[in-house]
């Protein structure tokens, strides 16, 4: 015989939503209530640049203090600093970020997580997004010969990314055997540079160096790397 | 024959009706595959291997100096112009490369691979799903 289904489960009952709707109200007050003027930083930086930073600014809109609990990045290379852990009602806040560049190129997407006690409702990411634009691009930094290969030259393209022209003046190879010349295709603009061995009958590992005669007080250099194996 | 003309027409006006937004799909949707990504490998495919290869750790140094995956090499972004001569040493072309970080949502491997692939020429290459706790949990 089945049971009949008591008033005290029963989804029809008038009081049920009186109850989904307190327990509702119930759990949202149990959630960490911080807001945050901006969740995504984008930065620019470049190549060469030490660091960059970001602050995240957030207030407690809740009515009960908030501890943040713990901070996890990304990447070894952002670290989060926090002035104090926890924040009465209506208190503000920041978290800084640091995002230590390296020799890191490009886009770069960089995230931390907060985690906050009581929890949030949906975990809250921060992004630090630092585009690090190469002045001066190389299609190609390594360059390869293989023993007894023809020794075909390899030609490297050189764009000039930044508004100055850059001047390419001089490039050498730190191996005799190595040979380097190169061609402005574009005046401060773009460059065609051939790299060619004498012969690849025997193992090579040499650079090749394009000087620039920018910035004036420290002439930029580019290197390509050559290797016969 | 007279039946059969009008149903293929009225076939291919179907059928180029449901392309319209298939294309406009494939070609505007926001998390539309990216051509320039690389692939990526499961730790155990590789693990099956017979062919040679070079593991890449994008780790920090500091990392890779507590523990990797044997024979792997260190070239991290964080001192890329140091590291980028031994794998020039060690990689001869044509032979494929599998980069690592540490696990999740690192990306670092990704951002590696990326740039080898521009400025190495390294046309087989990928990025090891799940990072070094992925390998770690399938030895």
């Amino acid at each position: 015989m089945r049971r009949p289904i008591t008033k005290r489960y029963c989804l029809g009952s008038p009081t049920a939503p009186v109850l989904l709707l307190l327990s509702l109200l119930m759990v949202g007050s149990a959630r960490a209530q911080l807001v945050w003027e901006q969740k995504l930083i984008e930065l620019r930086a470049q190549p060469g640049d030490e660091k960059v930073e970001a602050a995240y600014r957030f207030r407690n809109a809740g009515s009960f203090p908030v501890k943040i609990a713990k901070l996890t990045s990304s990447c070894g290379c952002t670290t989060a600093q926090l002035a104090k852990d926890t924040y009465a009602p209506g208190e503000a806040g920041e978290i800084l970020v640091t995002f230590k560049i390296g020799s890191r190129i490009g886009l770069q997407k960089k995230t931390i997580e907060v985690r906050t006690d009581p929890p949030a409702a949906d975990p809250v990411v921060l992004g630090i997004y630092t585009d690090i634009t190469e002045n001066v691009e190389l299609d190609r930094k390594i360059v390869f010969w293989s023993r007894g290969e023809p020794p075909v030259a390899r030609e490297i393209r050189v764009k000039v990314l930044q508004a100055d022209p850059v001047r390419i003046v001089r490039a050498e190879a730190s191996d005799p055997r190595l040979r380097v010349d190169f061609q402005e295709l574009v005046a401060g603009r773009e460059y065609l540079v051939r790299l060619s061995p004498a012969d690849t009958a025997s193992a090579l590992r040499g650079d090749v160096t394009l000087h620039a005669d920018t910035p004036a007080a420290a002439p930029q250099t580019f290197t390509i790397k050559a290797r016969i194996k | 024959m007279r039946v059969f003309i009008p149903a293929l027409r009225q076939a291919v006006f179907l059928m180029l009706l449901a392309a319209v937004p298939s294309i406009a799909a494939a070609l505007l949707h926001p998390s539309r595959p990216d051509p320039s990504r690389i692939p990526q490998v499961e730790a155990a495919a590789v693990k099956s291997w017979t062919k040679r290869f070079v593991w890449v750790d994008a780790r920090p140094p500091a990392e890779f100096q507590r523990d990797a995956i044997p024979g792997a090499l260190s070239l991290s972004e964080d001192d890329w112009d140091r590291s980028i001569d031994a794998f020039a040493d060690a990689w001869e072309p044509g032979v494929p490369v599998v980069v690592y970080c540490g696990g999740g949502d690192c990306g670092a491997s990704e951002s590696v691979a990326r740039r080898l692939k521009r400025e190495a020429g390294v046309a087989d290459i990928f990025v090891l799903r799940g990072g070094f706790d992925a390998w770690r949990h399938t030895r």
